[in-house]
C-alpha cells in the first residue's frame, strides 16, 4: 500500500521461521505430521505464523525445514495465503538443532533485511510488532552491538503456558530494557548470577522471574554472522541470549534487549501437548483477539467459515455440520466442517476437527480431536488429544492426558491408562530421548526412520482385539554421556523428584501444574540452603576474573570459604589441587616444570596466584610433616627449623609465581591455613603462625608489602573466622609491631637493598 | 485477460491475476482487516494522542497509564478512513481492470464484498460501501439504457451477441438466459415485460434501436482511450446476484466506465462531506448552557460538539461517561477541552445519577440498521434507557454514506457484535469455571431514539428504512456470504 511505502526502507522485511522446534516433545503426533502442521482450533500452527507476520509487514519469509521437509514444503507451495508474502523454503536435513539452522542460513546469505523477524514456527500472537521494530533500528544504528531484541510477556510464574521446566529469571536494565542476565534456573542448580560489574554500568537491574519468553526475535543480520563465528552453539536461547549478555567485556558484548509485549497483547509457544491445550483454550477465549477462531488466517476463509455463539462455541458453517438436538455443546467449543454428532453427547471445552463422526451418547471434554476421528457411541474422551484419521469404537474409555497418533483404532470397550501414547508408526522408539527438552544427534537418524517403512504390530493388550496401535515410551535414557551441555544439566539437575518436571506426563494435558509448581518451588528452596540463596551477586574477583584472564591485575580477595568462581569447575578445592601438584613434584626435576604445571592449572580453573602460593605452602608444610612425623610436628622450634629449611629449597618457586608483591599475600594464606589446620592447636597456641611469619619474612620470602597488604585486608575484617582470629592473637600483633619499626629504622637502607634485587 | 463469471475469491483472484500489484493490495487490505490495522476492537473513531493540557482539573487521569496505553495502540483507525481506503482499493480495482460490462462490474462488486465480509470486516461500512457502489452500477445502467436524445452517444460493438431469447420460458429473466444469443434475434415482447416492467415500452424501444444501429452502423469507430473489450460475459454461465441480471447488463457501452468512475468519485466525495453537512446542523441542536451527555469516543460527536462551540459559539458543558474498559470517553475529553469546552468526566454507572441534570444526550453509531434502531459502543444502551426515564431526548449523531445497513437486528446484531481480548478488562482469571467477556457493541432500539443527526438532515427512527430504498438496491445482497 503506498502509505506505508514511504516507511519502508529499500530492502523489504524480511523473516525466518523455523518450522522445526528440534524437540520431541510431541511425538507421537509428530511422526507423520510436522509439528507445525499439527492443526491448533482446525488451523494448521506455520499458518497463524505465516499470517502473522505478513500482517506485520514481512514481505519475504523464509521457512527452514529439517524433519518432514518434504511435507513442509509442499503444503507451503500448495497454500496460497495471500500474495502479500513470498515465501520460500530452505531445506537442510542435516541440521540437528537451531544453531545448525542459523549458520546455515548465513551460509546462504538470504537474509539481507536489517533488522529481520526471527520466529519460531509453533507461536500464536497478536503482537503488533512495528514498535518493536522501530526500536530495534533505532538502537542498531546508535550501536551496532545492539544485535537483538527479544519480545517477553508478562505472564505469572505459574501459568500454564509455561512449560513446566521452564524456570527463566530474566535481568532487565528498566531504564533501556536491556537484558543482562538470560538464565534458566534448574533444579538444585538453582543459583544465578548476574557480574558485579554490569551494577557499575548500569544502576537500575531489575530481576524478574514472570517473564515468557515469546520466541519472536527481532534480529540484526550480525545475529546470523555470530553463530558461524560461534561454531558449537546449539541453542539461541539457552546458548547463544545466555552467553551473549552475561559477556562482561565492553568490546565482545552482544547487546540484546527486551521489548515487552502490552496488555492486551498476546503470545504464546507451543512447547507440548499441555501447552498447545492452554493456547488453544485461551484462542477459544478470546485472549490473542484479533486472532480468534472465527477468524481465520487468508486460505481458509474459501473452505470454512466459523461463526461464533454464546458460551464460546464456534461453529463451521460453510460445511454441513450436523449436531443431535439433544447433545450439549457447552463452554468454549469448536465444532468442525461435516462433523455428525448423534444425540445424547456431551461435548465440553473441546476442539473437534473437520469430518469427525460422533456416535451416540458420546462425552468428550477438555479433548482435542484431529480431523476424521470416528468415534463410537458410548466411548467417554477426557483431556486428550486424537490425531487424525483415528478411529475410537464403542464404550472406550480414554483417559486423562492421552495422545493418540494418525490412524489408530482403539478396540471396543477399552480403557486407556492416564497419559498413555498410542502411535501406529513402524521404527519410533529406537535411539529416543523423547523426554528431553533437548534432543541431539539422533534427529537425523530419526528423519530416515520416519520415513523408512517397517513391520508393524499392534499391541493387542493396551488398544485390544480390534484395536491397531502401540503404546508409545519415550526410552529415558541416562544422559551421562549425553553429548549437548544441556542434556548434563538435565542429567546432573536430576534426582528423582525432578524427574518428574520434565516426563511424559507434565508435556500432557491433564497435569497437575500448580502442584507440581508448589512442589518444585519446595525443592528448590528446601533442596539444600547453601546454594539456594537465590539471586547471588558475584565478588568482585568474579567480576573481573573473566575479562581478564591473566590475572596479573587481579587484587583479588582471598576467602577462607569456598566462593563460586566464574569459570571453574564446580566443586573444586583449587588449593587443595595445587598443594597435591606441588607435592607430586620431584626434587630434582626443575622447579621450572611445576611452575608451568601450576600456571596452567591455576588458568584452567580461573585461579589466582594467591592460591598457587597458598597451595605450595601447604605442600611444603605436608613435606616437613612427613619428615618429622606426627609427634615431631608438635614441637614449634622443629617444625620451624625443618620448615625454614624447606622453604628456602621452595624460595624459586615463589618467586616464578608472585609477579606482584601481593601474590605473596597466598604464602600467608597457606601458613594461616597451616596452623588452623586440625592437629596444629599446639602449634597455634605456642605463637607459630608468628614465627612462620618472622621466618618468611628474614628468608626474604614474603615482603613487607605483601605483609601490608594482607594486614590491610584483615583489618577490613576479610579472611572469614578462622584468619580473623589469628589476626587478632597477641604474637601476631606484637610482629607486626616489629615489622613497622624495622622498616621505619631501616627505610633508606632497605630502598637500596630492593633496588639492588 | 479472464473474465469473470462468479463472485467467489478464487474467481476473483483469477480475474486480477495479470495485475499483481492490485492483488497485493488487494491482499494487503484483507490482512488488515483480519490482523491489522483495521481490526477496530475498542471504539468507533481515532484515538489520536491526546493533548495534554496542564491544570484541567475538571476530568481525572490526564496523565494516566490508561490514556497513553491506549493511544499507544496505534492499530485502530477511524472507521471513515476504513471506507476510504476500502473505496480508493475498489476504484482502483474497477478503474485498472478490463471488465466490459456492468454486469462483470456487479460481479467484482459481489466478490469483493464477499471477500470483505469473510475477513472478519464484522464492520458494516465495508458491504454498506459495496452495495452503495452496486446500487450505483444499476443506476447508471438504467440510465444508459433508456434512449438518448443524441444517438451518436451510444456505440455498441457489433460483433458482440446484443440480445437474448429467454426460449419462451416464462421466468426467463430471473434465471440465466439458457441459449447463448444470436446477435439477430428478436427479443420477445414478454422476457422484455418480465425484465423489466415498469419500463416495458422503452425497453422494447431501446432493442429495437440498438438492433436498427446494430445492422446499420455496422463499422462504427471505436471510442479513443477506451480499452478493446475481448467480449462481454456470456451471462449463460454467471454466478451470484448477477444471474437475476436482466440481459442488457452484459452488453457492452463505451461511456459506463466513464460514468460509473464519476459516481465512484462522488461516493467518495460523499464520504469526506458527510461530516461537513452534519456540523451545519449544529446550531441547531446545541443551545447554550445545555448540559450535554455523551458516551465514550466519536470523531463525529467531537466535531459536532466543537462546530457548535467555535462557530456557533455555544457555551455548553458536556459530561462524557469513560466508556469502559477502553476508555475512549478519556480522550474524547482531552480532546474536547483543549480546545476550550467544558468537560466533566464521570465513570459509567455515574450514567443514571447524574441523568437528570442532562438536557441532551448524543450517542455516535456503529451503524444504523434498517428498523431505526442503531449498532453503537457497548454501554450506550445503558444511557438511551436512562435518558428515556429522565424525560432526555436522545439524539444519535451519524452520517448515512456508510453506516445505513439494510438488515434488521433479528438478523444483524449477533452479526456485528465482536467479542474483543478480555484483558481489556485488565483481570485474569485463574479458575475455568470464570468466563471473562469484553463485548463492543450494543443495540439500542428504536424506541430509545428521539432523532438521528445526518448528513440528509434530521431523519427520525421511523423514517430510516425509506431511506434504505435510496440507496440501496433491493436485489443486491443484504449480507455477503
Amino acid at each position: 500500500m503506498p502509505a506505508d511505502e514511504v516507511d519502508r526502507e529499500d530492502i523489504k522485511l524480511q523473516a525466518v521461521l523455523l518450522a522445526d522446534s528440534f524437540t520431541k516433545t510431541f511425538r507421537p503426533a509428530s511422526f507423520d505430521k510436522p509439528k507445525v502442521l499439527c492443526p491448533l482450533n482446525n488451523v494448521a500452527m506455520l499458518d497463524y505464523t505465516i499470517e502473522w507476520l505478513a500482517s506485520s509487514g514481512v514481505e519475504e519469509l523464509f521457512v527452514f525445514c529439517v524433519q518432514h521437509a518434504d511435507q513442509v514444503k509442499a503444503y507451503v507451495e500448495s497454500s496460497s495465503w495471500t500474495t502479500a508474502i513470498k515465501v520460500t523454503c530452505v531445506k537442510d536435513t542435516t541440521c540437528t538443532n537451531p544453531g545448525d539452522a542459523l549458520r546455515e542460513l548465513d551460509k546462504r546469505g538470504l537474509v539481507r533485511s536489517d533488522p529481520f523477524i526471527m520466529m519460531s514456527g509453533d507461536v500464536v500472537t497478536n503482537v503488533d510488532v512495528r514498535e518493536a521494530l522501530k526500536e530495534h533500528k533505532k538502537r542498531h544504528k546508535a550501536d551496532s552491538a545492539n544485535m537483538m531484541t527479544v519480545l517477553m510477556k508478562e505472564v505469572p510464574h505459574n501459568s500454564p503456558l509455561r512449560s513446566v521446566a521452564d524456570d527463566l529469571i530474566v535481568g532487565i536494565n528498566s531504564n533501556s530494557n536491556q537484558i543482562c542476565m538470560f538464565e534458566s534456573r534448574k533444579f538444585k542448580d538453582s543459583n544465578v548470577q548476574i557480574p558485579s560489574s554490569f551494577f557499575d554500568a548500569q544502576s537500575n537491574i531489575c530481576v524478574k522471574s514472570d517473564l515468557l519468553d515469546c520466541g519472536i526475535d527481532i534480529c540484526s543480520p550480525d545475529v546470523l554472522a555470530r553463530f558461524s563465528d560461534e561454531f558449537d552453539y546449539k541453542d539461541i536461547r539457552k546458548q547463544f541470549i545466555r552467553n551473549s549478555v552475561a559477556e562482561e567485556e565492553e568490546g565482545l558484548q552482544n547487546k540484546i534487549f527486551a521489548h515487552f509485549l502490552g496488555s492486551t497483547e498476546y503470545a504464546a509457544r507451543v512447547h507440548d501437548f499441555r501447552t498447545y491445550s492452554a493456547i488453544s483454550k485461551d484462542l477459544i477465549r478470546r485472549w490473542c483477539y484479533p486472532v480468534v477462531p472465527d477468524n481465520l488466517p487468508s486460505g481458509y476463509e474459501r473452505k470454512f467459515a466459523y461463526e461464533y455463539s454464546r458460551h464460546f462455541v464456534y461453529r463451521e458453517v460453510k460445511g454441513n455440520t450436523v449436531v443431535a438436538r439433544n447433545t450439549q455443546i457447552k463452554n468454549g467449543c469448536i465444532l468442525g466442517a461435516n462433523a455428525n454428532i448423534e444425540e445424547g453427547g456431551k461435548i465440553a471445552s473441546s476442539v473437534i476437527g473437520n469430518d469427525c463422526y460422533f456416535g451416540k451418547n458420546v462425552v468428550i471434554e477438555g479433548s482435542h480431536i484431529w480431523s476424521n476421528v470416528k468415534i463410537g457411541s458410548n466411548v467417554k474422551v477426557d483431556q486428550s488429544i486424537i490425531c487424525d484419521g483415528c478411529e475410537i469404537k464403542e464404550g472406550a474409555v480414554i483417559s486423562k492426558g492421552c495422545v493418540i497418533g494418525s490412524n489408530c483404532v482403539i478396540g471396543k470397550g477399552i480403557v486407556l491408562k492416564p497419559f498413555s501414547r498410542i502411535t501406529c508408526s513402524a521404527n519410533t522408539d529406537e535411539g529416543d530421548d523423547g523426554d528431553d527438552d533437548w534432543s541431539d544427534s539422533e534427529e537425523d537418524e530419526d528423519v530416515q526412520e520416519d520415513v523408512g517403512g517397517g513391520e508393524f504390530e499392534s499391541e493387542v493388550d493396551v488398544v485390544g482385539e480390534d484395536g491397531k496401535g502401540k503404546l508409545w515410551h519415550p526410552v529415558v535414557t541416562d544422559e551421562d554421556g549425553g553429548s549437548s551441555e544441556d542434556e548434563e544439566e538435565w542429567g546432573e539437575g536430576g534426582g528423582e523428584d525432578w524427574d518428574e518436571f520434565v516426563s511424559v506426563e507434565s508435556q500432557s494435558i491433564g497435569f497437575d501444574v500448580k502442584g507440581a509448581n508448589a512442589r518444585k518451588i519446595k525443592l528448590q528452596s528446601g533442596g539444600d540452603l547453601d546454594d539456594s540463596g537465590g539471586v547471588s551477586v558475584g565478588g568482585g574477583d568474579d567480576g573481573e576474573g573473566e575479562g581478564e584472564w591473566g590475572g596479573s591485575e587481579n587484587d583479588g580477595d582471598m576467602f577462607f570459604e569456598e566462593a563460586h568462581v566464574v569459570g571453574r569447575q564446580k566443586g573444586v578445592d583449587v588449593v587443595k589441587e595445587l598443594r597435591d601438584l606441588c607435592l607430586e613434584h620431584d626434587h630434582n626435576s626443575s622447579f621450572q616444570n611445576l611452575a608451568i604445571e601450576l600456571n596452567s592449572f591455576k588458568f584452567s580453573q580461573n585461579a589466582t596466584y594467591e592460591d598457587v602460593n597458598c597451595g605450595a605452602v601447604l605442600a611444603v608444610a605436608e613435606r616437613v610433616k612427613e619428615g618429622l612425623g606426627d609427634e615431631g610436628f608438635s614441637s614449634v622450634a622443629k617444625v620451624l627449623s625443618a620448615l625454614k629449611k624447606e622453604l628456602v629449597l621452595w624460595t624459586e618457586l615463589f618467586e616464578k609465581c608472585t609477579p606482584r608483591k601481593a601474590d605473596e599475600c597466598g604464602i600467608i594464606v597457606g601458613a594461616e591455613r597451616l596452623v588452623c589446620l586440625p592437629g596444629m592447636e599446639k602449634f597455634r597456641a605456642g605463637g607459630g603462625f608468628r614465627f612462620i611469619l618472622q621466618t618468611l619474612h628474614d628468608e626474604d620470602i614474603l615482603s613487607e608489602e605483601a605483609i601490608e597488604v594482607w594486614k590491610g585486608r584483615r583489618v577490613k575484617g576479610e579472611g572469614g573466622k578462622d584468619g580473623l582470629e589469628l589476626f587478632a592473637d597477641q604474637s601476631v600483633k606484637d610482629f607486626l609491631e616489629w615489622l613497622e619499626e624495622e622498616s621505619d629504622e631501616s627505610d633508606g637502607s632497605e630502598d637500596e637493598e630492593e633496588e639492588e634485587d | 485477460m479472464p473474465s469473470i463469471y462468479s463472485p467467489t475469491s478464487a474467481s476473483l483472484r483469477d480475474y486480477l491475476a495479470s495485475h499483481s500489484h492490485l492483488l497485493l493490495a488487494l491482499d494487503t487490505f484483507l490482512l488488515s482487516l483480519r490482523l491489522g490495522e483495521f481490526n477496530n476492537p475498542s471504539y468507533s473513531d481515532t484515538p489520536s494522542r491526546p493533548n495534554e493540557i496542564p491544570g484541567s482539573p475538571s476530568f481525572r487521569s490526564t496523565e494516566s497509564g490508561e490514556l497513553k496505553e491506549e493511544t499507544k495502540e496505534g492499530r485502530k483507525v477511524s472507521r471513515s478512513a476504513l471506507t476510504l481506503k476500502a473505496m480508493e482499493l475498489v476504484r482502483s480495482i474497477v478503474g485498472t481492470t478490463k471488465w466490459t460490462s456492468s454486469g462483470e462490474l456487479l460481479i467484482i462488486l459481489e466478490a469483493l464484498g464477499r471477500l470483505f465480509h469473510s475477513s472478519y470486516a464484522k464492520d458494516p461500512c465495508l458491504s454498506n460501501t459495496i452495495r452503495r457502489l452496486m446500487n450505483l452500477v444499476r443506476t447508471v445502467e438504467e440510465d444508459l439504457k433508456t434512449p438518448q436524445p443524441t444517438p451518436g452517444a451510444l456505440s455498441v460493438n457489433t460483433n458482440l451477441p446484443l440480445t437474448t431469447d429467454p426460449g419462451g420460458v416464462p421466468s426467463g429473466a430471473l434465471s440465466p438466459p439458457n441459449i447463448i444469443s444470436r446477435s439477430t434475434s428478436t427479443p420477445s415482447m414478454t422476457s422484455a415485460l418480465i425484465s423489466q416492467p415498469q419500463n416495458a415500452s422503452t425497453d422494447l424501444l431501446y432493442s429495437n434501436l440498438e438492433r436498427f444501429r446494430s445492422d446499420s452502423m455496422a463499422e462504427s469507430p471505436e471510442p479513443a482511450g477506451v480499452p478493446v473489450p475481448d467480449g462481454p460475459l456470456n451471462p449463460s454461465n454467471v454466478e451470484g446476484i448477477a444471474k437475476k441480471l436482466p440481459p442488457y447488463f452484459f452488453e457492452y457501452k463505451a461511456e459506463f466506465r466513464q460514468m460509473v468512475m464519476e459516481g465512484f468519485q462522488e461516493v467518495i466525495d460523499d464520504l469526506e462531506e458527510g461530516r461537513r453537512e452534519i456540523n451545519e446542523q449544529a446550531g441547531l441542536h446545541i443551545h447554550s448552557n445545555e448540559i450535554i451527555l455523551t458516551y465514550s469516543l466519536s470523531r463525529t460527536i467531537e466535531i459536532f460538539l466543537l462546530h457548535a462551540h467555535q462557530r456557533e459559539k455555544r457555551q455548553f458543558h458536556v459530561i462524557i461517561a469513560e466508556g469502559a474498559p477502553h476508555f475512549g470517553g478519556h480522550v474524547m475529553a482531552n480532546k474536547l477541552s483543549s480546545k476550550g469546552v467544558r468537560v466533566t468526566v464521570i465513570n459509567d454507572s455515574a450514567i443514571t445519577a447524574l441523568m437528570p441534570r442532562v438536557n441532551l444526550v448524543l450517542l455516535p453509531a456503529h451503524a444504523i440498521l434498517a428498523n431505526g434502531g442503531v449498532v453503537a459502543p457497548s454501554g450506550s444502551h445503558l444511557c438511551a434507557l436512562s435518558a428515556l426515564a429522565n424525560k432526555v431526548p436522545t439524539v444519535v449523531v451519524s452520517s448515512l454514506t456508510f453506516k445505513l445497513c439494510p438488515m434488521y437486528p433479528h438478523e444483524g446484531q449477533d452479526i456485528m457484535q465482536d467479542f474483543v481480548s478480555p484483558a481489556f478488562l485488565g483481570v485474569g482469571s485463574e479458575s475455568d469455571n470464570v468466563d471473562l467477556i469484553c463485548p463492543v457493541h450494543d443495540y439500542i432500539p428504536p424506541e430509545l431514539i428521539k432523532l438521528f443527526i445526518t448528513n440528509v438532515g434530521g431523519v427520525l427512527p421511523s423514517y430510516v428504512y425509506r431511506l434504505l430504498s435510496e440507496v440501496y438496491c433491493v436485489e443486491d445482497p443484504i449480507i455477503f456470504k
